[in-house]
């Protein structure tokens, strides 16, 4: 793995990917931001680990499912409480796809 | 009376034994957190009437009857604001209640405040909330550490008797010792995650921040145990405080070398090297220790974090509860991006990937040192509490102030830290690390060193 610089270009594309706006002004600071954290990640190049399985998560629990039950949930009206905008007991949203 | 300087035990026992109500003892809290809070702004949140009309309405039989408990502002509380210090859930109510909280609540303690972290729980320093920093009460031109720095500063000023934190990697042990408090960060999965806003879901831990090994072993005898609402609950019965040991004969503990880097603090050696040789006086033996250098666990940890964090994030589209992803502070940002890039098509198998196998050398490391040693010791934090303002740029600042709590928390594995010590009048701690679920022997060791140190009875002059 090489050294890892983070372009403006890929700030921009991993923004978009991650729904942020980045305020222009900042764009320049931001990148060498990412681009020191990226050089201390750098190491993990170093060690070998031909043959070693990645661990995702530390007490190997795997597939916990719980029985298709109904069990006590929010109401309608508290999963509403707290949205800025609903409007017929749905939360409101801007449209996605435009006309 | 001052109740509010009592530790969790003596409290509880006071109330019991009728030599006070828990209304006076609410209301002593509720005076020195009234007092305090223009110096240190602990807290994010004060429910002082709800506090104090539970306070006359208690169930003596209850193993916490009465006993007011100050939580991290990241556990939900059903009613309650909770914010995880940032300007996106400044105005959120939550709709249900975290099950470390109803635990507590079912054992009859009353949430009197929540308390002020780094915004998201981003950080070591409690700098990054988006209300403003927490002081160090030892010296209110330091930083608590963090995340749970509101929580220790909370615990430490005598604001409260005891408090709850959660730690991802360092937020509980960390804090911990900059304010001179007990931190005991439990195995992963041994404390239920349910209603915990999430940031690095592999190593999320909620825990005790206290006065004492035994407020903190009592705490979590109470919030452990399997819940169905948290898929990575280990299925175990709530842990069981152990019984004390008489001495540490028999017992190795292990010393590594690569936990004192270059730049340690030097009060911060001596107090740990001090630390080991009390605990050769109790009749342990201590062992140099090689172990692989942290500088991977920051890289692993650094690489998982931002990873888990943007995508834990990606839920905060402002539609359903909450302000815009507009409103996201400056720390967060910076960890969602580097975990976006972390996790992008043509990066995920050098970074992700890459990181998660680097895991496993990790834990295999712990593994082959546990057959050698039966716990391990080291500072908890490489440096006393820094100044206000050591944050500002610095986009490692957590990284490097946690890297000796990173490489146990990755591979999940209990610790604890305690007062070990003063630099320059600031708290040292001292981290006690041991294999999973094995909570009792590092609150064993712990307990032992407590008992025969000075450390944990001192006080800030607040």
């Amino acid at each position: 793995m090489s050294s890892s610089k983070i372009s403006l270009d890929q700030l921009r594309h991993i923004a978009h990917l991650a729904r942020l706006e980045i305020n222009p002004e900042k764009e320049n600071y931001l990148a060498e931001q990412l681009s020191e954290t990226a050089s201390y990640i750098d190491v993990l190049g170093e060690l070998d680990t031909k043959n070693i399985n990645p661990t995702f998560q530390t007490n190997h629990l795997k597939n916990i499912t719980r029985e298709d039950v109904v069990g006590e949930s929010l109401t309608q009206e508290e999963a509403l409480s707290q949205a800025p905008d609903t409007y017929n007991g749905y939360f409101k949203t801007q449209a996605t796809i435009k006309k | 009376m001052e109740l509010n300087k009592l530790t969790l035990i003596d409290a509880i026992k006071g109330i019991k034994e009728k030599k006070f109500s828990s209304t006076e003892l609410v209301s002593d809290c509720l005076d020195k957190i009234e007092k305090l809070e223009p110096i240190l702004n602990a807290f994010v949140t004060i429910d002082k009437d709800n506090a104090l009309n539970q306070s006359k309405n208690i169930d003596i039989t209850k193993p916490l009857a009465g006993i007011p408990i100050a939580i991290k502002d990241n556990f939900c509380v059903k009613g309650i604001k909770v914010t995880a210090s940032s300007n996106l859930l400044k105005d959120y109510t939550a709709q249900y209640t975290a099950t470390v909280i109803q635990k507590l609540q079912d054992a009859g303690a009353i949430v009197i405040g929540k308390t002020n972290m780094d915004a998201w729980a981003h950080g070591s320093s409690t700098e990054t909330s988006d209300f403003g920093p927490t002081k160090n009460p030892w010296n209110p031109l330091h930083l608590p550490g963090g995340s749970s720095g509101g929580s220790a500063a909370a615990v430490a000023s005598d604001e409260v008797v005891t408090s709850i934190g959660s730690e991802t990697a360092g937020s509980i042990r960390q804090p911990s010792a900059w304010c001179g408090t007990v931190g005991l960060k439990p195995s992963y999965g041994r404390v239920s995650r349910y209603g915990v806003i999430a940031m690095g879901s592999s190593m999320d831990c909620p825990g005790p921040i206290t006065k004492t090994v035994d407020d903190a072993a009592l705490l979590l005898s109470i919030i452990s145990g399997h819940d169905p609402k948290d898929a990575t609950s280990i299925n175990q019965k709530p842990w069981e405080i152990p019984a004390p040991l008489k001495d540490l004969k028999g017992l190795k503990i292990g010393l590594p070398k690569a936990y004192f880097p270059d730049g340690i603090k030097f009060a911060v050696k001596e107090a740990v090297l001090n630390a080991a040789e009390t605990l050769k006086k109790l009749g342990a033996e201590i062992i140099e220790l090689d172990v692989l250098d942290p500088k991977y666990a920051i890289a692993v940890y650094t690489v998982l974090q931002r990873s888990e964090v943007s995508s834990n994030l990606a839920r905060f589209t402002g539609i359903r509860y909450g302000h815009p992803r507009s409103t996201f502070g400056d720390e967060a940002i910076r960890r969602i991006m580097l975990g976006t890039y972390t996790l992008s098509s043509g990066y995920y198998d050098a970074y992700y990937l890459q990181a998660q196998k680097v895991r496993t050398l990790i834990i295999e490391d712990f593994e082959k040192q546990f057959k050698k040693v039966d716990a391990i010791i080291g500072p908890t934090s490489p440096t006393t509490a820094l100044l206000l303002g050591a944050t500002e740029g610095q986009s490692m600042f957590g990284e490097l102030e946690d890297m000796l709590v990173e490489p146990s928390t990755l591979a999940g594995l209990p610790g604890i830290s305690v007062h070990c010590g003063f630099g320059d009048g600031l708290p040292i701690g001292l981290q006690i690390i041991t294999p999973q679920l094995r909570e009792d022997l590092a609150v064993n060791i712990a307990r032992l060193f407590e008992s025969n140190t000075d450390y944990h009875l001192q006080h800030p002059n607040l």
